[in-house]
């Protein structure tokens, strides 16, 4: 089947019902994507199908063909990174690191969806698991990317 | 439960330990063997100085950082302590991880550890840890192991290009400077860049002595530095153990035996397993069976179909109830030691115009890194030598159990380090290993990645111990407390561990006050003291969970001394404060959380809080909790104030995220973790049976470290104690229900 993933076509040769992930790890050896728990619980691998984030472990590569897959490996724009992960990289966020790139597609979704989320809608959105607890600066990341992704003139009247 | 042991580590620690030292060990100091003799490491274009540093030809400086990065760190911290000497700006460092020798073994968890690097008499167990050598990350030691080495070891390699540049200049090195990576003629104001004086440098002598800058000239150490390691981990490039890919891989996935300790005996389907797709390999070993296939999703697939013939070895009827049952029964005779005493209790609870009595227990805990257990193995069986790949916290233990299973010898393993998907102790534990490297036995010259699901590696951990504690405390008619007895019934982790890694090292069961880490040394002045330990035997196989002892035990001093307060009629802070006369600096660490937390003020109402004290690894935290209790039983986190006082530090904003990462490590913990036993199985298996803390209920934490020139102390751990107790004093303040067992979840509360 083919796939198109940050924008290449790629063409593979597995099982309708293998999760994306599988794919991606195992099968194009992309592996900015992670493996958590298998179960859609965590968040580890999460990627976005057609620009929405979508927990990879469960989602049957069969379902992919025709959309837009974007995994972490395709959000740096050649050298630059987005503005979510300037804020990540300014609040020093990760620390073991595993859980962030999950943490950062379902961040770049969120936002891309609502540009200003209130704290209990980033609450609801933001599910994912981090095991060291990098929560707060987390909070404090987005809060920074909210203000970095209004339009100029409308950044005097941004709520932090 | 496999027994099987290094026989390097055990024939070392045996003829060491058991029957006198016979190895040449003495000679150099520990500071000349990172100065003379190390391995090369780095670019071919560039030259080694000494075991850390190594300049490129670009003038960037490679350093060896030989501590596992499991998120606490140690790749920007200790980097920081060389760069400072060094003189270099942190931009121009590159990290790697070098093969295991000597200078890099871990001497930071000795007690009593001689700080001066040149004393030639250096206590024997730190020869005994290099000799092996012994590299691990665990006990918050990082720090502490490298506060002085790494500076040496900068300021030293800053002489030798001095003194190469004196030379080529013609001046003497006092007319030199070292400054950015350059050294600076004074007299000229020439510069020469380090990568240009390297090749010279490596032919001077190392100073004996180098000068390590006084604390107030520090323009790297103690500064909120940016990690190396964040950019990697934000673009998705940072490399897991999971994340490796040799040329040829294929992925195993595995079934243990179902229930604890069971020895597997067959399996019944291994050719329809066989069949299924993508499957080349069935390997069966002791514990479990493991598929090999081409695809991790396929290996997983094809071992859940596995049906394992196995004998359970008796621990089929193994349950949490019945355990309780048979520790709690250890509370009516004699206990095995008394940990710590002072005064006559019994006596002083005579003769106490109050005594208050309190049961406390914790379940078993999982470590549930983020990143399942998982190691790469390839065997060249012709040539004897093995590759691994894999994040871990014991490096020299997991080559010993390669060697174990392959037969050969420690120097023919290559250890590639990968980050840490999260460790917390549970990848101090080689069993992983050692169960890839038998795997890979069965398929020579093919790379293997041994990866297990979430629920794999939720029930084969290596647990936090299920612990029960009874206390009797004494107040006198003023209110003051004169008695403090605690009486412990649990499974010893050290037996345990060590009983794994080192035979020869576990303590006798009457010998074997670790137990009590974190009980003992309490900073209260109670008067009379005594601390007993029951220690019983069980099947269930424990591990170091982050903080250890003082995980449980500060939850239950700490909780005890609340209600000893309340009996008083006094509130928290104060009891605390009245009972700190003779520990100054817990005091000012405990008054810091107060103030910080505005604790002289009155809560509106319907809010809570909490404040709990503890010493470990070497650091001082006091925590308070603020809650808002939403009605009956809906809770919201507000705020915890964290005061830490860490001795001589590092990194600020590292310190900072370690406390908030230690303390929802033990929120999760004490709201939602257990770890149940039926029929001999553990119940919770995935994150929705045993919960973590997520963003929604995040409460805002504060951070205050305390200034001063005590020796440094560690990070990654000590802010986990206080929180547990400091939560459940904040909801005895506002419910006035004591929560005398966690989690949390079985008192009906909800965390919102």
């Amino acid at each position: 089947m083919e796939l198109s993933i940050n924008g290449k076509k790629i063409q593979v040769e597995v099982e309708k019902t293998m999760p994306l992930l599988w794919v991606l790890r195992d099968e194009l050896n992309m592996t900015g994507t992670k493996f958590g728990c298998g179960i859609s619980a965590c968040g580890a691998c999460t990627v976005h199908i057609d620009g929405k984030a979508q927990r990879s472990c469960i989602y049957p590569v069969a379902a992919a063909e025709g959309k837009e897959v974007t995994t972490i490996e395709g959000i740096k724009q050649g050298e630059t990174f987005s503005a979510v992960q300037q804020a990540w990289i300014k609040h020093q966020v990760p620390q073991c690191g595993y859980c962030q790139s999950g943490m950062i597609m379902a961040v770049e979704s969120l936002l891309a969806e609502n540009p200003s989320p209130t704290q209990e809608e980033i609450g609801q959105s933001i599910s994912n698991i981090c095991r060291c607890g990098t929560y707060q600066r987390i909070k404090e990341a987005i809060s920074t990317a909210i203000d970095s992704l209004q339009p100029e003139e409308t950044i005097e009247t941004v709520n932090p | 439960m496999a027994k099987k042991f290094g026989r390097r580590a055990f024939i070392i620690t045996g003829s060491i330990f058991g029957g006198g030292l016979a190895v040449g060990v003495g000679g150099l100091t520990y500071v000349n063997r990172k100065l003379k003799q190390f391995p090369e490491f780095g670019t071919p274009d560039g030259h080694t100085l000494n075991a850390f540093v190594h300049i490129q030809k670009n003038s960037r400086v490679t350093m060896a950082i030989a501590r596992a990065e499991m998120g606490q760190g140690v790749s920007t911290a200790l980097p920081q302590l060389i760069a400072e000497e060094l003189e270099v700006d942190m931009s121009q460092i590159d990290v790697i991880h070098p093969q295991i020798a000597s200078p890099y073994a871990n001497i930071g968890g000795l007690p009593d550890l001689e700080r001066d690097p040149y004393n030639e008499k250096f206590n024997l167990q730190a020869k005994i840890i290099g000799f092996l050598p012994l590299l691990f990350t665990g006990g918050s030691t990082s720090v502490p192991d490298a506060y002085t080495h790494l500076r040496v070891m900068g300021a030293s390699a800053r002489e030798m290009l001095i003194q190469a540049a004196a030379k080529k200049w013609e001046i003497a090195t006092s007319d030199c400077y070292a400054e950015n990576g350059h050294v600076v003629n004074k007299n000229s104001q020439e510069k020469v860049a380090y990568g240009e004086l390297a090749e010279a440098a490596i032919a001077e002598k190392p100073p004996k002595r180098p000068p390590l800058k006084p604390r107030s000239e520090f323009k790297i150490v103690g500064k909120p530095v940016d990690r190396l390691d964040v950019p990697a981990k934000v673009d998705g490039t940072a490399e897991f153990g999971i994340d490796a890919r040799p040329e040829g891989l294929l992925f195993a996935a595995m079934k243990h035996s179902p229930v604890i300790g069971a020895k597997i005996t067959g399996v019944k389907n291994k050719e329809e397993v066989l069949g299924m797709p993508g499957v080349k390999k069935v390997v069966q070993i002791e514990e479990g069976v493991a598929v090999v296939a081409d695809n991790t999703w396929r290996a997983k697939n094809a071992a859940l179909k596995l049906e394992l013939d196995y004998d359970p070895q008796g621990n089929e009827t193994l349950s949490t109830e019945g355990i309780k049952t048979e520790f709690a029964a250890a509370f009516a005779k004699e206990p095995t030691l008394t940990a710590e005493e002072e005064g006559d209790v019994m006596a002083s609870l005579e003769t106490a115009a109050r005594v208050v009595e309190a049961k406390y227990e914790v379940p078993y805990l999982a470590h549930a890194c983020m990143e399942p257990m998982n190691c790469t193995v390839l065997y060249n069986k012709d040539a004897g030598t093995a590759e691994v790949w894999v994040g871990h916290q014991a490096p020299s233990i997991a080559v010993w159990r390669v060697n174990d299973a392959l037969d050969i010898k420690a120097e023919d393993v290559t250890l590639n380090m990968k980050y840490l998907g999260g460790g917390f102790g549970r990848r101090g534990e080689p069993d992983i290993v050692s169960k890839a490297a038998r795997v890979a036995k069965e398929m020579p010259g093919t790379p293997v990645q041994l990866v297990w699901t979430r629920e794999e590696d939720m029930q084969n951990d290596y647990y936090r111990p299920l612990v029960l504690s009874n206390f009797k405390g004494g107040l006198d008619a003023s209110g003051k407390a004169t008695a403090w007895h605690n009486h412990m019934s649990l499974q010893s982790v050290a037996i345990d561990s060590f009983g794994r890694a080192f035979p020869s090292l576990v303590p006798k069961p009457e010998d074997d006050i670790g137990s009590a880490e974190g009980a003992m040394h309490l900073p209260y002045d109670f008067g009379t003291r005594k601390v007993d330990i029951s220690l019983l035997e069980n099947p269930v196989r424990l591990g170091f969970w982050r903080s250890v002892g003082s995980s449980q035990h500060a939850y239950f001093t700490e909780s005890f001394l609340d209600e000893l307060a309340a009996a008083a009629g006094e509130d928290g802070y104060t009891f605390r404060r009245e009972l700190l006369v003779k520990a100054p600096r817990f005091k000012a660490v405990l008054d810091r959380a107060a103030e910080m937390s505005n604790w002289s003020q009155p809560l509106e109402e319907g809010r809570g809080r909490g404040i709990a004290l503890h010493m470990s690894f070497g650091s001082i935290v006091a925590e308070v909790v603020e809650i808002i209790l939403v009605n009956e039983t809906d809770i919201k986190l507000d705020k915890v104030y964290c005061a830490v006082d860490c001795g001589l530090y590092v990194n600020p904003q590292i310190i900072e995220a370690q406390m908030q990462s230690a303390i929802v490590y033990g929120l999760s913990a004490a709201l939602y973790g257990e770890m149940t036993i039926k029929d001999g199985k553990f119940k919770q298996s995935n994150f929705p049976n045993y919960q973590m803390v997520k963003l929604a209920q995040m409460p805002h934490i504060e951070v205050g470290i305390m200034e001063n020139e005590e020796q440094p102390g560690g990070v990654g751990e000590p802010g986990l104690p206080p929180i547990a107790p400091a939560l459940c004093n904040a909801i005895y303040d506002v419910t006035g229900k004591r929560i005398r067992s966690l989690p949390l979840k079985n008192h009906g509360f909800k965390f919102v």
